[in-house]
């Protein structure tokens, strides 16, 4: 599952802080710290065995938003059964960002800021599927606001975006993921 | 007959089945909108998530006690005021969410939802300074906080109860709506069910009908293959394209194909041989041929067929189309003709046979009758002759009995062939007008001398007017009396015979009755004894003789005259014979004179005779006979060596007999008439016992003129040849003075000595009437003589002899009355020369 870091992304953007968890292999990466707050901890579950058939520890990275930003955007209009009228969301969508970290399969448990925790399938993370939502109407998402990153889908474009599941997946104030194989 | 019938739906059950169509339609398009309906409930509610909604408000209260906790910490120290910050943030975003949430609408409409929401509103917003305010003032505001929080406690608790209790309400709104669709799409479904379950009953009653209708038709159609396997005919079902569909037993016996081998093939090829195809090419063809014969009442369509063995056999039959489903079926009805036509084939052998039969019977009565006509010739001819030379009484009277005998003979001979020629019809009935009362007097004079033989008189009853004179054949009547009085007088004894004849203006007939005071004839027998060969009394009849043919020849004569005849008797008192015969009685005056009594022809001069005969006792009777009457005489022995003489000779007359050997006589005549000879115009008699009238008119139409039938009389004989030859002119002089004087000149002559006769006998007649000089008449009489002479005019030559003399020894009175008669033999001698002379006839006018 842990590959190295795609060389199309820029290195003086792509920032990320590996911490080894469960063992010393983890402290020879080298991995530029986030520039801002760290607003997104991204963790990469141990895999059984790697490529390479050695066992591969557990990873943890933290995204701020410039990194989020530098990943392809993805742009949306969409009402939502939490706001008022139809907004411009925009955001890194799913399938890039699992797509980013190398993951094609398993799920990924998502945390809130409230310790709300929804489990989304990577299968969900699809061209035209969610995305990880960080401007609402161009403007950046405070707290309050259900920022800064709020997972949206495009209810709209489809009745399946309009089921109980996915709703209870469109998680705001999204602070961590976790991708479990 | 009809296989197959499409009995067409009534418009009922049409419409019943329009009908049930929609309902059905309607039924389902319902149900599928109630469908439709339930499923964007269930949809809706799975979307309108009301749980997320009911969650949130959970939320609501967890995260306002998560803040107040967070703020009761910090006062504590426990934790920082940034918790109590992002606490504050979740909180705040939460109640927010209730503000602007679709789903949380319909909760602001609900007052005790709105106050409390308000008071929490209200509250957040007045905090917000102190959350978002610096460090210091935070901390000092907290104990605030935790008593602000405290009392809206239960505006937040409020909230969440309310919301619940809201999102309840709708809930079971829904539900109730959802519930009440599933009751109107059960309603549905269920009256759709009975539709189908109605749909069912009819179906199975149908379906009932159905088998019940198939039943009936397989029976019907059992019964009908029934009919159609026990058929005697051959029945063959075909298809619009000719193939056959059915094939029953006869049709596989008649045309010797099993059923198997012939269904599915062409019928034409089936059954039709080769040589028919031209006329018929299919089975519409056949088809066609026998509809035609049906519509022409021609009946029924005959043609022959082909056994599978290649024998060929006549059938007949008739073709029926059958039209079902638009589909043509042909129905062929075929009998096997053979037996038919073999019995109508023996029917007509049989016919032929029998005709056959008639003919060889014709024939053998015309042999028979020329075997025995021939030597009874000889005999009744020496006869004759012998009865001229001297004999004793004795003798003489010995040779009236053969002559009689001879007689009776040919009279038994003439019956058989009366009868030949009545059966065959060819006995003409040629009527005209005659003196009945005088045939009679004839009859009369004929019986007499048997009647008195037999002590019998013979009377006959006129009738009180003097219409004597009747339409009708003297000849056949004669002999009918004949026949009736000749058999009167055979079975009378010393009695009467007594014959009267009436005319009946009603019927238009006339009555004739032949009474006898005879033996009788038991009645039982009345008609019998006008069938051929019938002998009543055997004994009695060998006593008076004959061959029983007598009254069958009798009537068959009268039917033959177009009358009737029948017998009144009573056994033991004598018989009375009816005639009726068609027309009535006339006066004489009202006729024409009648027939003059048959003269005894007048000898005529002599002739140059060529006897043409194989027989020698034959040639030797006519040789005798002619020579007596003054004739020359040349015979041949057969139609060859005639042919040849005719062809040297220029003969007055020929005598031809027609069965010969070598040529007959009808092949000699042919030749003699095309051969171009000398005697290629002379007359020629056939001479034969070949009596029949069909005979006759092949002997007339082979060129000859007259018909002597043998035995020959010697009157027969010399009545021919007074028909023929002539008294005033001597036709051998003249046929040799013209030889003489050849082709060209001959006729010339010929026509100049006609008219210096004519001028010579007018300027005669002058010198007559003006008294001239007798001797001055004489001369000119002598020249006249002369030349008639050169020319063959005997009679009229010698006439003028006489009239030569006269003038000599009597006056003008005498030669007047000579030459008168000059006269009257000068027109028959002139038609006759100028007749002989055959170059002339194209001069007859100039004449």
């Amino acid at each position: 599952m842990i590959r190295s870091w795609s060389k199309k992304i820029p290195t003086g953007l792509v920032v990320g802080v590996v911490l080894g968890i469960f063992g010393a292999a983890a402290a020879a990466e080298t991995r530029p710290l986030p520039l801002g707050a760290p607003i997104l901890k991204v963790i990469l579950a141990a895999d059984a065995t790697a490529a390479d058939g050695t066992p591969v520890a557990a990873t943890e990275s933290a995204f701020d938003l410039e990194m989020l930003k530098a990943l392809p955007v993805t742009t949306f209009r969409t009402s939502t059964v939490w706001t008022e009228g139809v907004s411009e969301f925009t955001g890194v969508s799913l399938a890039d960002f699992a797509k980013a970290m190398n993951v094609t399969s398993g799920t990924m448990l998502m945390y809130a800021v409230n310790d709300y925790v929804a489990e989304v399938p990577i299968s969900d993370a699809v061209e035209g599927g969610p995305i990880l939502a960080y401007l609402m109407d161009g403007q950046e998402m405070a707290v309050r606001d259900k920022g800064p990153i709020w997972v949206i889908y495009p209810y709209d474009s489809s009745p399946e975006f309009q089921t109980e599941v996915v709703y209870s997946r469109s998680i705001w104030q999204l602070v961590k993921i976790e991708f479990k194989p | 007959m009809k296989v197959q019938s499409d009995i067409p739906a009534p418009p009922l059950r049409k419409t019943r089945a329009a009908a049930l169509g929609v309902v059905l339609t309607l039924s389902l398009i319902g149900i599928l909108f109630l469908f439709l309906d339930v499923q964007q409930t269930i949809t809706t509610r799975y979307t309108a998530s009301s749980d997320t909604g009911q969650w949130t408000l959970a939320q609501t209260d967890v995260e306002f006690l998560t803040f107040r906790d967070a703020v009761a910490g910090a006062e504590m120290g426990r934790q920082t005021l940034e918790d109590v910050r992002k606490r504050y943030d979740v909180f705040y975003s939460r109640v927010m969410t209730l503000k602007a949430g679709k789903i949380f609408a319909l909760l602001h409409k609900d007052p005790g939802f709105a106050d409390n929401f308000q008071k929490i509103l209200a509250w957040l917003i007045e905090v917000q300074p102190l959350i978002d305010g610096p460090d210091a003032q935070l901390r000092a505001g907290l104990a605030s906080l935790q008593d602000g929080s405290h009392d809206l406690r239960p505006n937040v608790r409020n909230v969440a109860l309310e919301g619940l209790r809201a999102f309840a309400a709708i809930s079971d709104a829904e539900r109730k709506r959802v519930a009440d669709t599933l009751v109107a799409a059960g309603a549905l479904t269920l009256s759709l069910i009975l539709v189908l379950l109605s749909l069912v009953v009819i179906l199975l009653v149908m379906d009932r009908n159905t088998r019940l209708m198939t039943a009936e038709k397989l029976e019907t159609l059992d019964r009908l293959q029934a009919i159609i396997a026990t058929a005697l005919d051959a029945v063959i079902v075909m298809d619009g394209r000719g193939q056959i569909v059915e094939f029953n037993g006869s049709a596989a016996g008649v045309f010797g194909v099993p059923r198997d081998a012939a269904l599915g093939r062409d019928m034409v090829d089936v059954i039709i041989p080769a040589t028919e195809r031209a006329l018929y090419p299919d089975g519409k063809s056949l088809y066609r041929a026998a509809e035609d014969r049906r519509l022409s009442n021609q009946g029924r369509l005959r043609l022959t067929a082909r056994h599978a063995t290649g024998r060929l056999f006549p059938i007949e039959g008739s073709i029926t189309r059958v039209a079902s489903k638009g589909q043509d079926l042909f129905v062929a009805f075929l009998r096997d003709l053979s037996n038919v036509v073999a019995s109508e084939q023996a029917l007509m052998k049989a016919r032929d046979d029998a005709l056959a039969g008639e003919r060889a019977k014709a024939k053998l009565l015309a042999v028979m009758s020329h075997e025995m006509r021939t030597p009874l010739n000889g005999m009744i001819g020496m006869i004759e002759l012998l009865d001229e030379t001297e004999m004793n009484p004795k003798q003489r009277d010995y040779l009236g009995v053969m002559q009689i005998s001879g007689r009776l003979l040919i009279h038994h001979v003439e019956d058989v062939l009366n009868i030949a020629q009545l059966e065959t019809g060819h006995m003409p009935n040629q009527t005209e007008w005659f003196d009945l009362a005088a045939l009679i007097d004839e009859v009369f004079a004929n019986q007499r001398p048997a009647a008195i033989a037999q002590g019998n008189t013979l009377t006959l009853d006129r009738p009180a007017t003097d219409q004597t004179m009747l339409n009708a054949d003297p000849f056949q009547l004669r002999q009918v009396l004949m026949n009736l009085i000749g058999n009167a007088i055979k079975f009378t004894r010393d009695g009467q015979i007594r014959l009267e004849f009436t005319s009946e203006p009603l019927t238009g007939t006339t009555l004739l009755r032949v009474v006898d005071t005879g033996i009788g004839i038991d009645p039982a027998d009345h008609d019998r004894v006008f069938e051929d060969f019938v002998i009543l009394d055997t004994t009695y009849s060998r006593r008076v003789g004959g061959t029983g043919l007598g009254l069958g020849i009798t009537r068959r004569i009268v039917q033959n005259m177009g009358g009737e005849i029948w017998v009144e008797s009573v056994l033991g008192q004598g018989s009375s014979f009816v005639l009726r015969l068609p027309g009535d009685l006339a006066g004489r005056q009202a006729q024409e004179a009648t027939q003059a009594p048959p003269e005894v022809p007048e000898p005529v001069l002599p002739m140059h005779v060529l006897v043409v005969e194989d027989n020698a006792i034959n040639r030797l009777v006519v040789r005798e006979m002619l020579v007596r009457l003054g004739h020359v005489i040349e015979v041949a022995h057969d139609g060859t060596e005639a042919v040849h003489l005719a062809g040297l000779t220029r003969y007055d007359l020929i005598l031809m007999d027609i069965s010969m050997p070598r040529m007959d006589g009808v092949e000699a005549t042919l030749a003699i008439r095309s051969g171009g000879g000398k005697s290629a115009q002379s007359p020629i008699i056939a001479l034969t016992a070949h009596a029949l009238s069909d005979e006759v008119a092949r002997f007339r139409a082979a060129g000859m003129q007259d018909v002597l039938v043998k035995p020959m009389t010697g009157r027969a004989l010399a009545a021919v040849l007074g028909r023929v030859g002539s008294r005033t002119v001597d036709a051998g002089l003249l046929a040799e003075v013209m030889a003489g004087m050849g082709p060209a000149r001959g006729p010339r002559l010929l026509v100049a000595f006609l008219q210096d006769s004519d001028a010579g006998l007018a300027k005669v007649q002058v010198m007559l009437d003006r008294r001239a000089d007798l001797d001055e008449i004489r001369r000119e009489i002598h020249k006249l003589c002369g030349s008639t002479a050169i020319f063959g005019a005997r009679l009229v030559s010698e006439a003028l002899q006489e009239a030569e003399d006269l003038c000599r020894t009597g006056d003008h009175t005498d030669v007047a009355d000579a030459m008168t008669g000059v006269g009257k033999f000068w027109a028959e001698s002139r038609e006759i020369i100028r007749a002989s002379a055959p170059a002339l006839q194209g001069a007859k006018a100039g004449m």
